[in-house]
């Protein structure tokens, strides 16, 4: 099941040819034939193997693979699917690139830019959610480049021409989004879903609906999470480990956040922002009396080591750069930071939009004293070997993380729990009138909030549903809403998201190399059967990961059908002719048996 | 809810296997054993010792062991499916609601009872080998089972759900609770619910004249468990498969450590040297490590026998001493924590102070016990009293952290047996109002040459 492009057997060829030399070697005549047929390469079936996440970690990729797989073997290609928890199926995906095709979802943020690092071929070698395609196109390049300089309107058009582009070369295929469900028992909090759903806002955001009787009383949130990685690694730059990054946010600030197309100050008081001929400059001041959880002050110099470790862990030590695997296609965006002062510092974008480059001020902040050392490289098992790894990427953080957030790690213990305590130094639970408080209310609802792990979803229903815990995350499985719909002392929140489902090729590997063979697997993933089976209709088909954002032009919508590469057949069965025929047409061939042939 | 769970799972074992003690040992032999049933006891209590300590290294492995394994383990799950096809969906296709709820009381309550049953049961009858043979093939199966563990990986046809469901967990998600707990995910190959259900089978089978109406449950329990295991889409058809195979493995390997008669040979022979340290009563182990020199069997013939466990066994319980110490620290803090988390008016002030004076606390009663072992040795009648009283308030210790959960729960079970064990040990050796250690010495001789 190597991934590795397929090599013919050709020692066992080669002996043979020694062999028949030998007795053959008189006829010259005969071996020249004998060479002509031997040094062709015989052809070879296709056969792949698709990489996805076991039922306990997300059984909708699961179903998704698996159906994939079905067609595909339907259609006469060999299909195996290889079920891998979420850390080894990262390692292999986004970490060694090793695989041929993947199932998953896509952790985006909600703006356009975010297709320049998923796609720009400066990426295809590195770590993380940069280009774990390893796709490599002039076009996207050039595309996204421009969307990142130019004005509004002109950015519009950009845009659509990536999404057009990209439709038509399908690096990888956009099944849907899956709406944020959650369940939540007690009526002590209000707010579920005024924020994003996966954003730590929903969480500071929450009010209270009785008034604090008894001060001294410790208010305390309990949430499930079936997915457990949270409680083995609390390190924001390891990307095997982390999904959305909500409870990383809650702990690691950065010095704004988004909301609603808005911008919120978080760790910056303000920002001027100068637009010059060549480069945009903004200059940030910070809020007052910053303070990371160790009690350290937090100063213009940790924003600049945050951009500068980000963007190289290993602090130049090594041969080549050490990137951090997330936050690098914004942190990338800061060209050049200057401290002016105890509270100021300015960052250069370049060539660069303001709306781009706000994007660059959402990386969590680090703070100078704790990572500085964690530049030396390491070498550990598991990753690759050959490519230089920093202290800082394999770091567990689990021993007290110190961040800046309104809430500070207290315990964690591995597989069980992560425990976290309102950490009164910070601006938001400064009264009275802390900052953004029409919005997240006076200061915190709560006085500590922990996360439990539960086996499943609907463990962690069943838990629910016995009041000992408040609510789940918003990454409960569809399957669950008729489990909550029995309990009536749970209430349920559906909200939108733009994370979608898909599935991605290793496009540097054959056949995912060529772009037709790309387009026809695409047409035999039945997006709007997914939508109203896999997702039990909590979701919508989407033809790219802009699509339902705005960023889409009409034409390339999901609209009952893909507009590029519709389903061959109907309601999740395959029309085998048809898409037989079209490999045909796209030059590829059958054996006897309907088995595909590579040539 | 784990808690709940764990009782729940208690009460149903207890009073399945006292209504299988009425009803298939009968109660006329429940009162004829009482002679010789702590006798029993206490020469079968090493194997379950063993038994538990091999358990604790399995829960310790759940934890890390699933890592390990994806370094260099060899993952199965495709290899498993291309051999089988869809043998597990066509069992799903006959399911049924009825059936779901047999086979997740069978795989979860009835796998429990088949597997304590027996041990109590055969406790009672005049022969120690059914019970020592079902200890050491259970002991087989667990260690065995956790190197498989560490080398193949495989996830369960609910994981892969390539037309198979997790039944179980479907129709009783709080079970996951308990199953999560004891086994993580990736090790389904091979079944030991099924290799240790076929174990007790085997061995009912084997010793179907002790208990005639076992046989026949037995064999039913152990079908029912190796179905439910495929029906709940927990176990591959290759997994209870190889369980079979292994719990055939296991039964063998008990058979041949715990025969009496094959001694000579150099296989034999190492048999016995295998079979040594748990062949021993406590009470010898005691005196061994007590340096007792009068009480030491044989101690001319076999001085470098007796020398060796000596050391074996001063080491284990020096080591159990500084475990005392800083685990004793731990819990108490623990306790200490979960009291004021239940109850914050409680107002003690959580200062590091009170915990260097708990962790104190402990070594000072660890230091009374050593005391108290110096006493026993040097024949003193306050060195047996003090010995037992700390052995029984730590017996007590350990079943207040079993039922409120206070630290894990295996551990805690293991501990729990060590300090009864000590405390049978210690009653066996002196009655209340004896002293002298050196009286019962032609016992220790007698049971030696048994």
């Amino acid at each position: 099941m190597s991934p590795a492009p397929r090599q013919p057997s050709i020692t066992r060829r080669q002996a043979l040819a020694a062999g028949a030399a030998g007795t053959l070697g008189a006829t010259s005549g005969c071996i020249q034939r004998l060479r002509n047929i031997l040094n062709r390469d015989a052809h070879d079936t296709a056969s792949i193997t698709i990489q996805t996440l076991p039922t306990d970690d997300d059984h909708l990729a699961t179903q998704i693979a698996n159906e994939l797989a079905d067609n595909l073997e339907s259609v006469g290609i060999d299909t195996d699917v290889k079920y891998l928890p979420y850390v080894e199926l990262y390692r292999n995906v986004l970490i060694n690139g090793d695989y041929e095709l993947f199932v998953a979802r896509l952790p985006l943020e909600n703006d356009p830019d975010v297709l320049r690092p998923l796609l720009g071929s400066i990426f295809a070698e590195e770590h993380g959610w940069q280009n774990p395609y390893n796709f490599t196109d002039l076009t996207i390049d050039e595309y996204t480049e421009t969307q990142r300089t130019a004005n509004t309107d002109q950015r519009v058009g950009a845009v659509y021409d990536i999404v057009e582009h990209l439709t038509r070369e399908q690096p990888f295929i956009t099944v849907g989004h899956l709406k944020a469900i959650r369940a939540v028992y007690s009526d002590e909090f209000t707010g579920w879903d005024q924020f994003d759903p996966h954003s730590p806002l929903t969480y500071l955001g929450l009010e209270r609906t009785d008034s604090p009787g008894d001060a001294a009383e410790t208010v305390t949130v309990e949430l499930a999470v079936t997915d457990a990685r949270i409680t083995r690694n609390f390190n924001p730059l390891s990307v095997e480990y982390r999904q959305f990054g909500t409870f990383i946010g809650l702990v690691y600030d950065p010095l704004v956040r988004h909301h609603d197309g808005e911008l919120l100050e978080w760790l910056a008081a303000d920002l001027e922002w100068s637009d010059g001929e060549v480069s945009t400059t903004v200059e940030v001041t910070l809020r007052d009396d910053l303070e990371w959880h160790d009690e350290e002050p937090l100063t213009p110099s940790d924003i600049a080591f945050t951009y500068e470790f980000l963007e190289d862990t290993s602090g130049g030590e090594a041969d080549i750069a050490v990137p951090s695997p997330r936050f690098r296609g914004r942190s990338m965006l800061v060209e050049d930071a200057e401290i002016l002062g105890d509270r100021t510092i300015v960052l250069e974008f370049g060539e660069t939009t303001q709306a781009v480059a706000t994007r660059a001020l959402t990386v969590p902040i680090l703070p100078e004293h704790l990572w500085q050392d964690k530049r030396e490289s390491v070498d550990i098992s598991g990753i690759d070997s050959t490519a230089q790894v920093t202290e800082a990427l394999v770091y567990d953080n689990v021993d007290e993380p110190v961040g800046s957030g309104p809430l500070r790690v207290d315990g964690i213990a591995t597989n069980e729990a992560v425990a976290m305590e309102r950490f009164e130094e910070h601006f938001l639970n400064r009264t009275p009138d802390p900052p953004h408080g029409d919005l997240l209310g006076e200061g915190l609802a709560f006085d500590e909030l922990e996360i439990q792990t539960a086996p499943s979803d609907e463990t962690a229903i069943e838990v629910l549903a016995g009041g000992n815990l408040d609510a789940t995350t918003a990454r409960v499985s569809p399957a669950v809403v008729p489990r909550i719909g029995e309990h009536s002392e749970l209430s349920l929140f559906v909200q939108d998201t733009t994370k979608p489902y898909h599935v991605g090729y290793n496009t540097e590997v054959a056949p995912f190399s060529n772009p037709n063979f790309r387009r026809i697997v695409a047409q035999l993933v039945d997006k709007a059967y997914f939508v109203e089976t896999v997702f039990d209709g909590y979701g919508t088909p989407a033809s790219n990961p802009l699509d339902g954002t705005g960023w889409t032009p009409e034409d390339y919508r999901f609209v009952d059908e893909d507009p590029e590469v519709p389903f061959f057949g109907a309601e999740g069965d395959v029309d085998v002719d048809a898409t037989r025929d079209a490999f045909r047409d796209r030059g590829f061939a059958f054996n006897e048996d309907g088995e595909l042939i590579l040539r | 809810m784990l808690q709940s769970i764990l009782l729940d799972v208690t009460v149903v074992v207890l009073a399945l296997t006292i209504i299988g003690l009425i009803g298939i040992v009968g109660t006329e032999r429940l009162q004829q054993a009482r002679p010789y049933v702590i006798d029993q006891i206490r020469h079968v209590f090493p194997y379950l010792l063993l038994l538990g300590g091999v358990l604790l290294i399995n829960d310790y492995l759940r934890d890390f062991g699933p890592t390990l394994s994806w370094i260099f383990g060899w993952n199965i799950t495709g290899m498993i499916m291309s051999i089988e096809g869809s043998f597990i969906a066509t069992m799903q296709s006959y399911s049924h609601p009825w059936l779901t709820s047999y086979f997740s009381y069978i795989y979860i309550y009835g796998y429990i009872f088949l597997l304590v049953f027996p041990i109590a049961a055969y406790l009672f009858h005049t022969d120690s080998r059914p019970v020592r043979e079902l200890a050491i093939a259970y002991t087989f199966n667990y260690g065995i089972g956790v190197i498989c563990y560490l080398l193949f990986i495989a996830f369960g046809p609910r994981n892969t759900l390539v037309d198979a469901e997790g039944l179980l967990y479907l129709y009783w998600p709080e079970s996951q609770i308990l199953t999560s707990e004891v086994n993580a995910n990736v090790n389904v190959f091979p079944s030991l619910h099924a290799s240790l259900s076929a174990t007790v089978a085997i061995l009912a089978f084997r010793w179907r004249d002790v208990y005639r109406a076992w046989f026949p449950i037995a064999a039913f329990g152990a079908a029912s468990v190796a179905v439910s295991t495929m029906y709940l889409g927990i176990h591959w058809a290759t997994d209870v498969v190889a369980g079979f195979v292994l719990a055939g493995i296991c039964v063998g390997l008990a058979i041949w450590l715990t025969r009496p008669e094959r001694t000579v040979g150099r296989l034999g022979r190492f048999g016995v040297g295998l079979r040594r340290p748990i062949d021993r009563r406590f009470d010898y182990l005691l005196a061994v490590v007590l340096g007792n020199r009068e009480l030491r069997p044989d101690s001319t013939r076999q001085r470098s026998h007796v020398g060796m466990e000596t050391t074996v066994v001063s080491a284990i319980i020096g080591i159990w001493i500084v475990l005392y110490f800083l685990l004793g620290a731990g819990l108490q803090t623990e306790l200490y924590q979960a009291l004021t988390a239940e109850d914050p008016t409680l107002s003690i002030p959580l200062v590091t102070g009170a915990e260097y004076s708990l962790a104190y606390g402990m070594l000072g009663l660890g230091l009374a016990y050593v005391v108290g072992l110096l006493g026993l040795q040097a024949s003193r009648w306050w060195g047996w009293w003090l010995c037992f009283a700390l052995a029984g308030a730590q017996t007590a210790g350990f079943a207040l952290f079993y039922l409120f959960a206070v630290t894990s729960e295996l551990f805690t079970l293991v501990m729990l047996f060590a300090s009864l064990y000590v405390l049978l040990a210690l009653w066996d050796e002196q009655g209340p109002f004896e002293v002298r250690l050196g009286e019962r010495m032609p016992k220790f001789a007698a049971r030696a040459d048994r």
